[in-house]
């Protein structure tokens, strides 16, 4: 009795959910075209669908959850939680692992398959925007929310450039894209950054829109329309040293991570990035101890664009073919998500972030035909989970959606987020 | 809305005004919430978007139920949307906002746009991933019949979009200034642990601002997916950086602010369709933004607030 | 001898209130002046526009007779006047170490080359750096508490740190608002020591405090707001015994 009183609020809380979508789940719109009205049916097996496709995140998101409780009864993460000093903010050496790390991403091509070096590589470009993102959303704690419209903007420049000279290759572009895209950051960002509030969000979300429409609606010959531009193979990645050229795409896009990473930490590992964690925490006080708030902002902001437009610069010679769609805004919320799971602030967590959220998708769609290949698998494994694995890539953004708002309210830190973060999110 | 040979100017500038109306009642909502709680209601257009959707739904049962009488549907088809829109705005609150209020401000603005996409594609996948049409049998009353002034025609959807705006406003205006819940409003856009120690139900208040502010949107939604005769999933977010670029120019937190520049941005549209074609709709909205940021960086009517040290 | 700071006519109101009106200070090399006044006298927003988060309306603000009136917070410490907040204002999340370490952005090199590569030169810099943010804390007395977290030390502690940091700009002129507020008496004469090591240093300072024993101390000269305006300047002896300063701090029908 006691148990079902202290669900009440929560059991309420779902009674009043239940109502307020059932008519999208479980009735169905029947347009009636003869009197131009329209009509509403019964339609239960919708809704059914609804919940067996999203049942492996059900059942998921449980065992998660047993594990929170299970944790927070045994505390098994207090242990690294009691060792935590803050004085590693300061040290200056936290990418050697990096170094570890890169001959052995390098060495990728010789053990994977062309399927997952194609996968990677597409992660490894959505990590470099993370990345980006990062500085700006984490470190500095300015919201953008059109940052896919750099990574547009590099892919453009790249795209319309190489149709107008005869020969310009990635490696003439990407050089080029940084400053570009950094000044049009530093133009965007110079009217918004001045005023305090979130006035940034809205204007570069208001640029990405403006762009798309500008890419789509100028005349098809300059800029291609909603069909995109394809580049030449010249200006695209190119065969190598007997490497073929989904190896050369992804070696090429894992070097530019890497200096990425390098450039970023040690940047973050300075004064300048000590400045935008101040600025982040008391831009008033920053202010007063002779930060200069406004140019450390415009840094920080015109740096996410320029490393975005080089991801675009990338993204064009790896693929050779640019549209309008680079610059959704689902691309804006799905590289935003990647940040916030993985931990704002924290370019290791940005890195991890966008590694689960395009791969954790990608591998479950491959996942059924991979079951039904394998005949001891397909035999295991039953037909329905297999056929919501199926479909379960289609839910991909309500899931990214739900996963931001979950992170906010009960781990605004994000996966590799320091407690620090924590206490900063939950009291200004 | 396109701009065909035989319009006239006054016709385009009755349609700007329209579209203003609609973006008005949707900037309502968003300069309300950032007036008390001083975030950006990220999924407020997701409510609008919800209440197109839950109209056409209670039009489509009221047929099957009793048969097609346009205006009974109709009204009662809006009251479902209000009902529907407030329940979904008061949802968000409760569970999105609520335990962010003191967060840092990226924390509920993070949440909120994470509700925006979980409603949008919700609706993607339950309802429908394409357009659906609104119901011509409903519309076509309301966009065939219309009245002369001089030269031009206004429809009577226009009319009925331009007397609900007034009829609201004024009601908002009359509540806000004039009523005990208005002057309790005002004060917990003030401080609101100064309003709670006066014995202000702060919650309570805060839950009426996002209840009134769906409410209002629903009706925008409805006359919108009326205007145009779609409805789509991500009508909200598009309509919603329109009506949220109206609440910044005017000056985000004016309430009058909020319908000028509504007023402004459907002026924009309607001349720049005029001149240019719709397709450059966006890129003129982000051009007046730009501007207005750079002349008056806290909007045509917002006040500059003096920060406390 | 032009002063070190000099403020001439300084006002600044919001809408109809007057927070200050023609402020005229006069600071020079090494000495300790006190604003004193009732809440709400305008001191705190006079200090607002010394340090440049306020525009004032009128006036204007000297520094070594530089105009430096409507100049943005930053480029006032550039220019040697550091401040503290009457309500702490820390990084609340950074170490203590790192919260000094910020207020000396303006004195490191910031060539890309150098911040990109870590060289050779960028890391000896970051090690003085570090070496010196210690000797700031250790002045103040937090050298122990180095690597805690700053929203976690105790509220007076926090005090000492904000003016370790605003040390660590390196100023000539210190503007401490109400530094003693909320301490203890024990604490408050620590403070006053702390106070006079930071003159020993050679530097000016500014001061707000309602903590009249303190402020008789060790001020060499008060000024004396009163709904923004000056009512008295001069010797702290005078300035007690002015009769309009009496009046504004005990009221009008006073029966002492």
């Amino acid at each position: 009795m006691r148990m079902i009183l202290r669900l009440r609020p929560y059991l309420l809380g779902l009674l009043g959910i239940a109502i307020i979508t059932f008519p999208f789940l479980w009735l169905q719109l029947d347009p009636d075209f003869d009197n131009n009205t329209i009509k509403v049916r019964w339609a239960p097996q919708h809704g059914l669908q609804f919940f067996d496709d999203l049942l492996p995140v059900f059942v998921v998101s449980l065992l998660i959850w047993l594990g929170i409780r299970a944790n927070r009864h045994w505390h098994w993460d207090q242990a690294a939680a009691r060792n935590q000093t803050w004085q590693k903010s300061v040290a200056v050496w936290d990418d050697y692992w990096a170094w570890v790390a890169m001959p052995l991403v390098l060495c990728g091509p010789f053990f994977l398959s062309a399927t997952g070096l194609g996968l990677l590589t597409n992660a490894g470009i959505y990590m470099l925007l993370a990345l980006g993102l990062n500085i700006t959303v984490g470190m500095t704690g300015l919201l953008v929310l059109g940052y896919a419209a750099f990574f547009a903007f590099g892919a453009y420049f790249f795209a319309l450039t190489q149709q107008h000279l005869g020969y310009f290759p990635w490696w003439m572009a990407a050089p080029l894209a940084f400053p570009l895209g950094g000044a049009i950051g530093y133009l965007l960002g110079l009217p918004c950054l001045r005023l305090r509030g979130d006035y940034l969000a809205i204007v570069t979300l208001g640029f990405a829109e403006a762009f798309r429409e500008i890419i789509r609606n100028l005349d098809i010959s300059v800029a291609g329309g909603d069909q995109g531009i394809i580049l030449k193979a010249s200006s695209k990645f190119q065969p190598l040293w007997g490497l073929n050229r989904g190896d050369m795409c992804y070696i090429i896009t894992a070097l530019a991570l890497f200096l990425a990473v390098f450039l970023v930490q040690r940047l973050y590992h300075s004064p300048v990035g000590r400045a935008w964690i101040a600025i982040r925490e008391n831009e008033i006080a920053a202010e007063a101890v002779g930060v200069p708030v406004v140019q450390m902002k415009l840094l920080a902001f015109s740096l996410s664009a320029a490393v975005a437009a080089v991801a675009g610069v990338l993204y064009g010679a790896k693929d050779g073919f640019v549209s309008p769609a680079l610059c959704e805004f689902n691309q804006s919320i799905m590289v935003l998500a990647m940040v916030i799971l993985g931990g704002l602030g924290n370019s290791y967590g940005a890195l991890l972030g966008a590694a689960l959220l395009y791969l954790v998708p990608e591998y479950l769609k491959l996942l059924p035909s991979a079951i039904h290949d394998s005949p001891t698998l397909s035999a295991i494994v039953p037909t329905f989970v297999s056929n919501s694995l199926q479909n379960l890539s289609d839910y991909r953004l309500l899931l990214f959606g739900a996963v931001m708002v979950i992170m906010m309210l009960y781990r605004p830190q994000g996966l590799l987020g320091s407690a620090r973060r924590k206490t900063e999110m939950r009291n200004a | 809305m396109t701009a065909d040979s035989t319009s006239t100017l006054t016709e385009i500038l009755v349609g700007g005004i329209s579209r203003g109306a609609m973006y008005a009642l949707v900037a309502l909502g968003y300069t309300m919430v950032y007036g008390v709680l001083g975030m950006i209601n990220f999924a407020h257009g997701e409510i609008f978007m919800i209440g197109m959707f839950a109209c056409v739904y209670a039009i489509g049962a009221f047929s099957v139920a009793w048969g097609d009488h346009i205006m009974l549907n109709l009204t009662l088809g809006i009251m479902v949307a209000m009902i529907f829109s407030a329940a979904y705005g008061y949802a968000n609150e409760r569970i999105a906002y609520r335990r962010l209020r003191k967060a840092h401000v990226l924390a509920p603005l993070t949440s909120a746009i994470g509700i925006s996409t979980f409603l949008q594609y919700f609706i993607f996948l339950t309802v429908s991933k394409d357009t659906v049409n609104f119901p011509r049998y409903y519309s076509d009353y309301l966009t065939n019949h219309h009245i002369n002034l001089g030269s031009a025609e206004v429809t009577y959807l226009q009319l009925t979009i331009l007397g609900l705006t007034l009829v609201i406003m004024t009601g908002l205006f009359y509540l806000i200034n004039f009523t005990r819940l208005g002057i309790a409003l005002r004060a917990t856009a003030q401080d609101q642990l100064m309003a709670s120690l006066v014995g202000i139900p702060v919650n309570r208040i805060i839950a009426f601002t996002f209840i009134l502010g769906s409410a209002l949107a629903a009706i925008a939604g409805v006359m919108f997916s009326m205007y145009n005769n779609v409805l789509v999933f991500d009508a909200g977010y598009r309509v919603g950086l329109k009506a949220f670029t109206a609440a910044i120019l005017g000056g985000i937190g004016n309430i009058p602010g909020a319908v000028l520049g509504a007023m402004i941005l459907g002026l924009t549209e309607a001349l720049t369709t005029l001149n240019f074609g719709s397709q450059w709709d966006d890129p003129a909205t982000f051009a007046v933004l730009m501007l207005v940021l750079m002349l008056r960086p806290r909007g045509l009517l917002g006040e500059r607030v003096a920060d406390k040290v | 001898m032009t002063p070190l700071l000099e403020t001439r006519g300084l006002s600044k109101s919001f809408g109809g209130l007057k927070a200050v009106q023609n402020v005229d200070l006069r600071i020079d090399a090494n000495r300790i002046v006190s604003v004193i006044g009732p809440n709400g006298a305008g001191k705190t927003t006079f200090f607002n526009c010394l340090s440049g988060i306020y525009r004032p309306e009128s006036g204007a603000i000297l520094l070594d007779g530089h105009n430096i009136t409507g100049r943005k917070p930053h480029q006032v410490c550039r220019r040697g006047v550091a401040r503290t907040f009457q309500n702490i204002r820390l990084f609340p999340e950074m170490s203590v170490l790192e919260n000094v370490l910020v207020a000396q952005f303006q004195h490191r090199s910031m060539s890309p080359l150098r911040l990109l590569l870590h060289t050779r030169r960028f890391r000896e810099q970051e090690k003085t750096s570090r070496e010196e943010a210690y000797d700031f804390l250790e002045f103040v007395g937090l050298e122990k508490y180095a690597d805690r977290v700053s929203s976690s030390l105790a509220y007076g502690l926090q005090r000492r740190l904000e003016i370790a940091r605003a040390l660590a700009t390196k100023p000539r002129l210190l503007l401490l608002d109400e530094p003693a507020a909320g301490m203890n008496p024990q604490e408050t004469i620590e403070m006053v020591q702390l106070i006079s090591r930071i003159r020993e240093r050679g530097l000016a300072i500014l001061l707000i405090e309602h903590h009249m024993k303190l402020v008789m101390t060790i001020s060499d000269d008060i000024l004396v707001l009163d709904h923004g305006v000056p009512i008295a300047s001069g010797a702290p002896k005078e300035v007690c015994q002015n009769p309009q300063v009496i009046k504004a701090y005990l009221g009008e029908e006073s029966d002492f």
